[in-house]
């Protein structure tokens, strides 16, 4: 009562107190930054506390719980996520990227996307990227599957690739391909061999 | 006696009475989350017109649409070019915004929302990259400091505490997790490290310049199992204090910077998160700080 009477006499504000009795928390967690001199550190100098500071008020019950509440329920998520092994709960999903192991001795592939071109006699390999066909090679390997069953999904590629590249010729055919490299004790053994996944006549 | 442990309320400030709250929301500077705050909502900017730049293109192709469970869960369809178009506006409109200072609640809260549903939008079409996961927790978490300012150094704050240390857990976790992941998916940790993952990498992506080091598989199954032990350990970071937390952040700055130069693999969503574990208040001048200014 007193002290709420002394700040409205002297029209204090609450951030422009005098110094904190009890050490920072910053020094007893040992923070970054907190191994300045005790006039330095937060709320523990006279000259700490301007006018122009922004006033910070205390953490009530509720903003504790919550802030430990939702972070928990977070990490049980992404928990869950590397357990299902499953991105759907982004951005708590699992983090699979390189996650699988490769052998030694396999193969490895990587696909490719190619376009027909009117008067060329050999399909054309284009940037994988979403700048040439509007999707990133790692989205079309996620859904290969989907999408050599359905060899369609590669006229959206040429409708995105048509629409990015006005000034170019519009591809007939467009063909998406594998190709693969055999290791062998990890290293490449001989050249890579191609494949084809899919082929669309362009409409 | 109350189930959750309270903050102890003095004029200045809440200083946590249990060891775990003053870990968990520890008080720091409000100008080092005014800082930080700079140089997420920055980098979103960057991020939304570079590496997450796709989502404009993926309004080309909409068949290509996988809605994660949250955009189905809320129905949010296939972007077009134009929502793309309106959405990056609003997003670097904000951003800016935000990192000014300016209606920070506001700002930071219209970025955390139009920043999340365009994460939607360029994860949203098969693959799932996690190097985004600590840059959307920030972008989420920031305005719920409230107003922090560069001239703040003076002034600490739980909220502030709470919200970098959430970041920084979100930041180890994507490694920690990713050790997980990869013991799950190989079943035996020890095919992982052994096997031909940064040779597969290589193939796939390597600059030219690190092609040689395909004829050195034992180097590469070396480098393997280094990744493994650091990312496994990644969550020391949280408890180490000065100079060995800067070399821990200097140590995984310089690891994505090889990462980068040798399979263009940056992880800068995730390196620009490591910030959250530095005294960033020190960058401000004295002459805008409330001491330099009492």
């Amino acid at each position: 009562m007193e002290e709420k009477k002394r700040r409205l006499l002297t029209s204090q504000d609450p951030a422009a107190q005098g110094p904190d009795p009890a050490p920072s928390s910053a020094s007893r967690t040992g923070e970054p930054g907190s191994d300045k001199s005790g006039s330095d550190r937060p709320g523990t100098g006279p000259s700490a506390r301007s006018k122009l500071s922004t006033p910070v008020k205390p953490l009530s019950k509720v903003s504790i719980g919550w802030r430990i509440v939702v972070p928990a329920v977070a990490f049980v998520i992404l928990t869950c996520g590397q357990f299902l092994n499953t991105n759907d709960f982004f951005p708590l999903g699992s983090l699979t990227q390189y996650a699988t192991a490769k052998d030694l001795n396999g193969t490895v592939n990587s696909t490719c996307i190619e376009a027909q071109f009117p008067g060329e006699d050999e399909p054309r390999r284009l940037g994988f990227n979403a700048a040439t066909v509007g999707i990133e090679r790692g989205d079309v390997e996620s859904q290969l599957d989907r999408v050599i069953a359905h060899p369609e999904l590669l006229q959206s590629m040429a409708d995105s690739y048509i629409r990015l590249h006005p000034d170019e010729p519009k591809p007939e055919t467009m063909v998406l391909c594998r190709t693969t490299t055999q290791l062998k004790n990890g290293l490449a053994v001989g050249e890579p061999e191609q494949t084809t996944l899919a082929k669309w006549e362009v409409r | 006696m109350s189930g959750i442990p309270t903050l102890r309320s003095t004029p200045t400030e809440a200083a946590p009475t249990n060891p775990f709250l003053r870990w968990f929301m520890p008080e720091v500077p409000l100008a080092r989350v005014a800082v930080f705050r700079v140089f997420i909502y920055l980098f979103i900017i960057i991020d939304v017109l570079t590496i997450s730049g796709d989502v404009i293109a993926h309004g080309w192709t909409p068949e290509f649409y996988q809605p994660l469970w949250l955009a189905r869960f809320l129905h949010i369809p296939a972007v077009s070019v134009l929502g793309a178009q309106i959405l990056l506006t609003f997003i670097i409109v904000f951003s800016l915004l935000a990192a000014a200072g300016i209606l920070q609640r506001l700002s930071g809260w219209a970025v955390a929302l139009s920043f999340g549903a365009w994460m939607f939008y360029t994860q949203g079409y098969g693959y799932v990259a996690h190097d985004h996961m600590a840059l959307v927790i920030a972008a989420f978490v920031l305005p719920t400091v409230g107003t922090a300012r560069f001239r703040d150094v003076g002034t600490a704050s739980a909220r502030a505490g709470w919200a970098l240390r959430v970041v920084q857990i979100a930041v180890v976790l994507t490694y920690f997790y990713s050790v997980v992941m990869k013991w799950i998916a190989s079943g035996n940790i020890t095919h992982w490290a052994n096997g031909a993952v940064i040779i597969w990498a290589l193939m796939r992506r390597g600059a030219e310049w690190s092609k040689p080091f395909l004829e050195m598989p034992g180097l590469l199954i070396a480098a393997q199992w280094a990744t493994l032990v650091f990312e496994f350990l990644s969550p020391v970071a949280l408890f180490l204090k000065g100079k060995w937390l800067y070399g821990a952040v200097a140590f995984f700055f310089v690891f994505h910077l090889m990462t980068y130069l040798a399979l263009g693999i940056h992880f800068l969503p995730t390196v620009i998160c490591w910030a959250a574990f530095l005294p960033l208040e020190k960058l401000v001048p004295k002459r805008f700080t409330s001491m330099g200014t009492a």
